[in-house]
């Protein structure tokens, strides 16, 4: 179990300082698929070299099991890296990358080799022990990363950004494979990425970043149907933020009410919010588009766009108040038409900014 | 727009546009300058004829003369012994000077040392070369130690820098990364060293082992100077042997020591290709 | 929460005391391997230019080296020439003539390798990047090549029964063969030959990365040929000018080789001048004032060229 406390990172001196980590503080279950999320320059590589060791953190703990690692030198903790170009050693064979850790930890011969060819087996490259990195592709120079971060049985094993350099059908089965070995060795992954889809496809829980801060952390699903803020929301999958006014509080679902409409009670992110204008989440696969008249309908506009594509079709509904509502039907609308949007109010979420 | 301003030049097109027309042929020109005398020099060793300039036949006896010759033989020696030795010494004292200088950011007395490493190459070598000899006069006289050691030790000086320069452009060149995961993988700072950083280091170090041994081999004013009775090197013999006036033999061995450092200057410029 | 507090304040000594450690560390590991380097050129190298300087106010030994007597003789004897009788002082322009007459030759050598050498590193960075490298190449392997049997092979072809006059008798263009061994001419020739490739490749350097289509540019604005040459090429060259020049004046200027084989010992420069008091000359002293006056001249050269490249840039701003 990793913990990280009060960490804070800067860089540099002075005025040229740069807040790399500001007060971060998560706690990443054992045996768990941990990801962290975030645009570029969020923190969240930084605080993967922290776990690691590459960096000392400027303030706070980071404690694994208990102990406190984060003064450690990279070689004294039991954690393992996979870096996103690789680092492969060129001058060493295949075999003998991933054997270097246990070579280092001296343990004995035969142990290394079995444990070399249990590895490669796992990643299915058993053939090519004796090959020269640069004679591999992508893919497999992926793999091989993976099998010498593994070898040593790490308690923590360290993903920074490891797909982003494979094109999209690798992707998309390396995501598969990672799943498996996790779920196979039961190590705890921290996996870096900046691509939401692989975050909820991989994950047991996200820690969504941005700009040194943590904005919210949960399970995929929690993410994707509760965002807190507009951040996350925006972040995650495709989603609408429209316009609502804050009535008051019913236990922990909030009253709300769309221009002209009459209230409804929707979840809300936060309690702390006062009567007033609020922004409210809508995703547009739970919209369904009905006539303008219908009672039913919460929110009314224009259709100004359409997409289809095939299994049903993108539309673009613009607002009474301006704001443009994507929405996913099966059957197109006519542009122009003027329609109703409703949708189930347990889908909506009132944001917390 | 294009279509007038071709009208005031005369070529259109970049490739074109390139080309100073003189540069071309004066860059040919210059080419052919710089390898006609050395030509030369190597075609006329093979000469049969005494002349330095008529020619007669195809002949390898002034290479047989040469090599049968004992004054070149120990010459050679000599030069070999002093270069293998000055080699060795100043490629490590390179090496870890190149480590202590390169990808390590900005400290107190870093421009300064690597301008030290450098000094030998910022003086005129006739000024380095009486330096030396004053000092080492009064250190021989002091401590009574004659011998080939401080001709040794002059060499080892002017070589470091030339060791220096491609293994610090090899180190620069390494990335970072592979450092970090040999010690996120276990290894203590001196394991990485020996497992990583050093064989990848390698080509450059070998590059930098060949350029001193090449240096060394050439030198001419600090060896004429510094060098005691008895330690003659090749270049010394040759300037003496032209000294006293042209002949062939030179030609055979100039021919034989251009072969040498041809041979490793190619070596290294291999070496020194870029790899991912 | 006080507990807490305490906590997090041992683990942030923790981390105090790591970050100490790691740099101290750092710093020793980088001493201990910069001090071989620091040593053998720090006393085999730098110092003996301060034993140098003290000879130089030294008496000459009989058999060459030292007397221990302080006498500014040396310096004295740079202008002077002192009568042997009576001690008057008379003026002697002998070495001045000779330290003219290297610094004469080592700038028109620099100006020399400037005219030959800019085109080439132009035309050389003007090739697509594959042949770049042959050219480069092809250039600096001479350099590495022995000095004194670069020379030698000069002096092959400029003597009298050198290829140039024997090609020249054979053509019918004259009778007798010209006299260039031992002029300043040859000297020249030998200087040139010599450096060359030191004003080619910073030259070279400050072009590589040039966008050639820049040209296209100048060209489409009506620039001519030349006045494109004028405002683009050679602001972008200035300070591989500037080094090429450095990196040829300081060598001409202490050269040795060149000026005993091809100026036969009638052209003497500052670097013969030296050798010989150290050898039959027996002076040392004066041979270590002379090499002081010429690393004098060599570190105002240097403070020149700094300001020339320093000044320009300056004014282009």
């Amino acid at each position: 179990m990793i913990e990280v406390k009060n960490v804070t990172k800067r860089f540099g001196e002075g005025e040229f300082a740069v807040t790399a980590l500001g007060d971060v503080s998560l706690s990443i279950p054992e045996g768990s698929f941990y990801t962290l999320l975030g645009p570029s320059g969020c923190g969240k590589t930084t605080l993967l070299r922290l776990i690691a060791g590459f960096e000392l953190p400027t303030n706070g703990e980071i404690l694994l099991d208990g102990e406190n690692i984060g003064h450690l030198a990279p070689h004294l903790r039991p954690v393992n890296t996979v870096f996103q170009n690789y680092a492969l050693f060129p001058h060493m064979s295949v075999a003998r990358n991933v054997g270097f850790g246990l070579e280092m930890l001296k343990r004995p011969k035969a142990e290394i080799d079995s444990t070399i060819e249990e590895m490669l087996e796992l990643v299915q490259l058993g053939e090519l022990a004796g090959r020269r990195v640069d004679q591999l592709s992508g893919g497999q120079q992926q793999r091989v990363a993976l099998a010498r971060a593994l070898a040593p049985r790490p308690k923590v094993l360290l993903l920074d950004e490891p797909l982003s350099a494979l094109d999209l059908k690798l992707r998309k089965g390396m995501q598969t494979e990672l799943k498996r070995l996790q779920n196979e060795t039961g190590i705890t992954f921290v996996f870096v990425t900046h691509d939401q889809g692989e975050a909820l496809a991989m994950s047991d829980h996200i820690a969504i970043m941005s700009a040194g801060a943590l904005r919210q952390v949960g399970s995929p699903e929690e993410i994707y149907t509760a965002p807190k803020s507009r951040f996350v929301a925006d972040f995650i999958g495709d989603t609408n933020i429209v316009n609502a006014e804050l009535l008051s509080f019913e236990g922990n679902k909030a009253n709300i009410r769309f221009k002209d409409g009459s209230p409804l009670l929707v979840p809300a992110a936060s309690t702390a919010l006062k009567p007033g204008p609020v922004h409210v989440a809508l995703r547009p696969e739970t919209i369904r588009i009905v006539d303008a008249t219908d009672d039913t309908a919460l929110l009314k506009g224009e259709v100004i766009d359409s997409t289809y594509y095939g299994a049903g079709s993108q539309m673009l509904v613009r607002l009474d108040d301006g704001v443009e509502v994507h929405a996913q039907v099966v059957s197109p609308h006519i542009l122009g038409s003027r329609v109703g949007l409703e949708c189930d109010t347990a889908m909506l979420h009132v944001l917390e900014d | 727009m294009a279509k007038l301003s071709s009208l005031f030049s005369r070529s259109t097109g970049s490739r074109e546009l390139r080309k100073q027309p003189l540069f071309t042929g004066m860059s040919w020109l210059v080419l052919f300058m710089l390898y006609a005398p050395i030509t030369v020099l190597i075609v006329f060793s093979f000469n049969d004829n005494r002349s330095v300039v008529r020619w007669t036949e195809f002949s390898l006896r002034w290479y047989s003369a040469a090599l049968e010759n004992d004054d070149i033989r120990d010459a050679a020696l000599i030069s070999i012994q002093v270069a293998f030795t000055a080699t060795f010494f100043a490629t490590i004292i390179a090496t870890m000077a190149a480590l202590a200088t390169t990808r390590s950011g900005q400290y107190w007395g870093k421009s300064a040392s690597i301008a030290l490493i450098n000094q030998p190459l910022m003086i005129p070598e006739i000024v380095t070369a009486i330096a030396t000899l004053s000092f080492f006069s009064i250190l021989r006289h002091i401590t009574g130690v004659t011998g080939i050691g401080w001709l040794i030790l002059a060499h080892t000086v002017f070589c470091v820098p030339f060791a220096y320069m491609p293994i610090r452009a090899r180190l620069t060149d390494m990335s970072v990364t592979y450092e970090a995961a040999a010690a996120d993988l276990y290894a203590s700072p001196l394991q990485t060293f020996r497992y990583v950083t050093l064989p990848l280091l390698m080509p450059g170090v070998v590059a930098g082992a060949m350029l001193a041994f090449v240096v060394s081999l050439d030198d001419v004013i600090i060896t004429l100077l510094v060098a005691g009775p008895g330690e003659t090197t090749l270049p010394i013999y040759i300037l003496g042997q032209i000294r006293r006036g042209v002949t062939p033999e030179v030609n055979a061995v100039s021919t034989i020591l251009i072969g040498v450092t041809v041979i490793m200057v190619t070596l290294t410029f291999f070496l020194q290709r870029k790899r991912k | 929460m006080p507990g807490a507090s305490r906590i997090s304040r041992d683990a942030n000594t923790t981390l105090l005391m790591a970050k100490k450690e790691r740099s101290r560390q750092t710093r020793r590991a980088r001493f201990l391997l910069l001090l071989p380097v620091l040593l053998v050129i720090g006393i085999f190298g730098l110092f003996p230019l301060s034993i140098a300087l003290v000879y130089s106010f030294l008496e000459p030994g009989t058999y060459g080296g030292v007397e221990w007597v302080f006498s500014t003789d040396a310096y004295v004897q740079f202008l002077f020439e002192r009568d042997i009788f009576d001690d008057t002082l008379t003026f002697n322009s002998a070495y001045l003539q000779i330290f003219g007459r290297s610094f004469g030759l080592a700038f028109i050598t620099m100006i020399g390798t400037l005219i030959l050498g800019f085109p080439v590193a132009y035309f050389i960075a003007a090739r697509p990047p594959e042949q770049r490298n042959f050219w480069l190449f092809a250039i600096t392997l001479p350099f590495w090549t022995n000095l004194l049997i670069r020379t030698y092979s000069m002096l092959l072809i400029v003597r009298d029964e050198g290829i140039v006059n024997l090609l020249l008798i054979n053509m019918g263009i004259i009778n007798e063969p010209l006299e260039m061994l031992y002029t300043d001419g040859a000297v020249l020739a030998g200087l040139v030959y010599s450096y060359l490739p030191f004003m080619i490749l910073p030259i070279y350097a400050s072009l590589e990365k040039f966008d050639f289509s820049l040209l296209e540019a100048g060209h489409d604005l009506y620039a001519s040929r030349v006045q494109v040459f004028r405002h683009i090429i050679i602001p972008i060259t200035r300070p591989g000018i500037v080094a090429g020049c450095v990196l040829v004046l300081i060598p001409a200027l202490g050269a040795f080789i060149t000026p005993e084989l091809l100026g036969g010992g009638k052209k003497l420069m500052i670097g013969n001048l030296i050798a010989l008091q150290f050898g039959a000359g027996r002076n040392w002293p004066f041979g270590s004032a002379a090499a002081l006056i010429l690393m004098a001249l060599v570190l105002i050269s240097l403070l020149i060229s700094l300001r020339v490249g320093a000044a320009k840039e300056g004014s282009h701003g």
